[in-house]
């Protein structure tokens, strides 16, 4: 049953700004979680993580066309004498903006949730505990989506436009088209380009691959969306 | 129901057949046993033929009874499970927990103990195994009710689940002396031992990197990286006026990156410190983007293995990309320099993985293992875990320890990790590490790095932001500092008075020269280092050293860089000294022909020499009113 608003409870929790930006994290920190950094797409800067499955989170909102942007760490919260980072701040291109913090099993202490959960409705925010084993269960899309983030980050300064057409046009024809179809195993460096356009249009959402099963391989499956 | 021999044949007439029992190599059973499994064999097999236990036991000089316990190991045990068979017949081999089959001693039947009396116990009143179970767990996991384990401890909550189970006053192990004390103590250090190994296995069964669900093995996935102190000492001969001295030089260390799925050593770089920096790392990250050419060996004896090389080396050049880089919690590795150039440039993952488990590299560990075994522990002069180590060299050797070159040492670890590239390896199916890496390439899809792109990655370029200075009332130059040293050129000119700040550009090899540009994009040009530092290429790392030092060892502030060649010479004799002068040696040169490193300066002191390209005025329009 969703609780009612209280906004004494709203006010329990305090924080410095509430534009999402992502909070620095301190050395001592850094050597004490499963620290890791990447340069993802839908935040395009050097974005930290605290956990494997923060980072995998993250790397399934890349493969979400519906999300827009995602900000880790992004505000620094005081609830009573506690400190408190919140994982992940959300934006969707329809639904509210969501703030999500992942715990194993879901389970986040009441002591903190329900201040939080009121605090950020004041603000027009959602506050979701997601448990880390539904990301885990998700682990071979995320990895792949987290290697289609790198080769993206990569070639960020390659423009191909005619290259994502060409490949547009070719999907259109096919009825069943994988990757191997797309580029030349034997030859990568010349079909590199339609290689990236293929993952540009995969990460719009223009294009659609079987990433949830299997690695991504020469194998893999594309369609385009309708 | 337990049942003999005898009675499983009877049951399982088609198990008298010996031949279809299932076989056992011989490799697999250790050398010193093999007799005994072979006679085992034919002890069993005749019996089965039919012969008579007597005339077996007679042929084979053991008892009747041997042979019969022999056939109840092989064909007996309880009803429900199946017979060992041919595993009964290794020599001391316990495939099958043993349990206690008689009833526990009393006081009126005491009997002599016999085997698994404790565990017989602990199966017959389970509230104790509980009991005991609950204080070994709590102990172990530091519960704040928990008591401090130990025998003693143990033995008396021992003695009260007895007493609360209403135990009988008159059976085990009330029957003996010690009230099964050493039992007990057994008991408590198995179920310690097994809890450990327990907790472990959940610890390392936690989804990190790859995870057997996934499957995802593939080249160029995750490297691991990590640097290691080579258990070694060596030397250099140092030919000074015209005598070569021997120099003993301090440990160096290896760093290495290891492709984590194929096992594939990407590269190498031998760091002559024992404490290596980003600069390592980073000349490390150019190894294996940009191997060079095939080394041709000076020492005797040295030479690749067939098809040995680094993968980046290969013909075909396929191109080294970075995936998940696996690093420690070691500052250099979070240097910006170092997580700049993987995540911005490479695009990369960095993990620094959970603290305090360098399992989770165990790839890269167990190839400073691989580098111990073949290369650095086999000299005597190994001080490999302490200065007691019985490897180290002997007393007679001590004055003059058995040392390898440096030069040798270094051809020796390009030769044994290119080899580690072509050894077949168990764990990959008996292929060699580079096979599967070009499998992988040819075969997958892997990341892939276009020439255009693979050839702006510079691993030994560096950036800074510099803010510029213009002292225009005393009429001088403008210029920006770096590293505690000024940096003049043409290019200041444009933008004094007008920027504040400028980026420069730079080999991190030779900072003596900065290439400039402004915010805007502008090219500034090259910037030169005052001239007291022009003598000699240098790295940041040796002018940090020598600013941090200058006072305190007298360094010459007119020709700092050759001040500190000549202290690091007249401290040669120090082992950590002489591979100091043995890098700055090698820094100086860059790997060009000896320079006159020795040599005086001119007799113009060089603070003095003016530029002839600046005049005072050419600025005079930018200065603000």
């Amino acid at each position: 049953m969703p609780l009612a608003f209280d906004p004494r409870l709203a006010r329990a929790v305090q924080a410095e700004a509430l534009a999402p930006h992502q909070q620095p994290t301190p050395r001592p920190l850094r050597t004490a979680v499963d620290f890791r950094q990447q340069w993802m797409r839908k935040h395009p800067y050097l974005s930290e993580f605290h956990s494997r499955a923060e980072h995998l989170h993250a790397a399934l909102l890349e493969g979400d066309p519906a999300v827009l942007a995602y900000v880790p760490q992004p505000f620094r919260l005081r609830i009573g004498v506690r400190r408190y980072t919140p994982d992940c701040y959300i934006t969707n291109d329809a639904a509210r903006r969501r703030v999500v913090e992942l715990k194993p099993d879901g389970h986040l202490p009441e002591e903190l949730r329900i201040p939080l959960t009121h605090f950020f409705a004041e603000h027009g925010m959602v506050f979701e505990v997601v448990a880390s084993e539904t990301v885990f269960a998700r682990e071979i899309e995320a990895e792949n989506w987290v290697e289609i983030v790198r080769i993206l980050h990569q070639s960020r300064e390659l423009s191909a436009p005619e290259a994502e057409q060409e490949v547009r046009e070719r999907l259109a024809c096919a009825d069943r088209c994988s990757l191997g179809d797309l580029i030349d195993p034997g030859d990568r460096e010349r079909t590199y380009m339609s290689e990236v356009a293929l993952f540009r249009l995969l990460h719009a959402g223009q294009v659609t691959a079987e990433l949830t099963e299997r690695p991504l391989d020469l194998d893999t499956e594309i369609t385009a969306c309708i | 129901m337990h049942l003999s021999w005898r009675a499983r044949l009877e049951q399982q007439p088609e198990l008298s057949e010996f031949a279809g029992w299932p076989m056992i190599p011989l490799d697999a059973i250790p050398r010193r046993r093999r007799r005994l499994f072979v006679r085992n064999q034919q002890i069993a097999a005749q019996v089965l033929a039919g012969e008579r236990l007597h005339d077996v036991a007679r042929a084979h000089a053991v008892t009747p009874a041997r042979v019969t316990q022999l056939l109840d190991r092989c064909l007996g045990g309880p009803e429900t499970e199946p017979p060992m068979l041919s595993a009964g017949l290794v020599p001391y081999g316990t495939s099958r927990a043993r349990q206690r089959r008689q009833a526990l001693p009393t006081q009126a039947c005491p009997g002599r103990g016999g085997p698994c009396t404790f565990d017989g116990l602990l199966a017959e009143a389970p509230a104790i195994r509980d009991g005991l179970e609950t204080m070994i767990r709590a102990a172990l996991q530091d519960a704040p009710y928990s008591q401090r384990l130990s025998p003693q401890a143990l033995h008396g909550e021992f003695k009260r689940l007895l007493a609360e189970v209403h135990w009988p006053r008159d059976r085990y192990p009330y029957t003996s002396a010690s009230l099964a004390y050493y039992s007990l103590r057994r008991y408590l250090r198995r179920r310690v031992a097994e809890l450990e190994q327990a907790r472990l296995a959940r610890r390392h069964a936690r989804p990190r990197g790859r995870t057997a669900t996934t499957g995802s093995y593939r080249a160029q996935r995750a490297t691991q990286i990590d640097e290691h102190v080579l258990d070694l000492n060596n030397r250099v001969h140092l030919l000074l006026d015209d005598a070569l001295i021997p120099l003993r030089l301090a440990r160096a260390s290896v760093l290495v990156a290891v492709d984590a799925d194929t096992h594939c050593i990407l590269g190498y770089h031998l760091a002559l410190t024992r404490s290596p920096n980003q600069d390592d790392l980073l000349a490390l990250l150019d190894r294996c983007v940009r191997p060079g050419a095939p080394r041709t060996f000076t020492t005797p004896g040295l030479a690749y293995a067939p098809g040995a090389a680094f993968p980046g080396a290969l013909a075909e050049g396929f191109p080294i990309s970075f995936g998940a880089v696996q690093l420690d919690n070691a500052l250099m590795h979070c240097a910006h320099s170092v997580t700049g150039l993987l995540c911005a440039q490479f695009g990369a993952t960095v993990s620094l993985g959970p603290p305090a488990t360098p399992t989770v590299r165990h790839l890269v560990e167990s190839v400073f293992d691989f580098i111990g075994r073949r290369c650095t522990h086999r000299t005597a002069a190994t001080t490999g875990s302490s200065p007691m180590d019985p490897q180290r060299e002997s007393r007679r050797n001590r004055k003059q320890p058995p040392a390898m070159t440096l030069q040798a040492l270094d051809e020796a670890l390009e030769v044994i990790l290119t080899q580690y590239n072509v050894t077949p390896q168990a764990a990959l199916g008996h292929a060699t590490p580079l096979a599967l890496f070009r499998q992988h390439c040819a075969d997958h899809f892997v990341r892939f790095v276009p020439g255009l792109l693979a050839r702006q990655w510079a691993p030994l370029a560096g950036s800074a932001d510099c803010a510029v200075h213009w002292y225009r009332h005393e009429g001088r130059r403008p210029h920006i500092v770096y590293k505690y040293a000024r940096y003049h050129g043409p290019g200041l000119a444009q933008i004094a008075g007008r920027d504040q700040r400028i980026r420069v550009c730079f080999d991190r090899r030779d900072i003596r020269t900065l290439h400039a540009y402004s915010y805007a994009g502008e090219d500034l040009g090259a910037l030169e280092v005052a001239s007291e530092w022009r003598r000699f290429p240098h790295s940041a790392g040796t002018r940090c050293w020598i600013h941090r030092h200058a006072r305190e060892y007298r360094l010459d502030g007119r020709d700092p860089l050759a001040a500190y060649f000549r202290f690091l010479l007249e401290h040669r004799g120090e082992p950590a000294r002489a591979l100091a002068l043995v890098r700055v040696y090698n820094e100086f040169t860059a790997g060009g022909p000896p320079a006159t490193v020795l040599e005086p300066l001119s007799t113009t002191p060089p603070g003095r020499q003016r530029d002839p390209r600046w005049h005072s005025q050419w600025a005079a329009h930018r200065r603000l009113s």
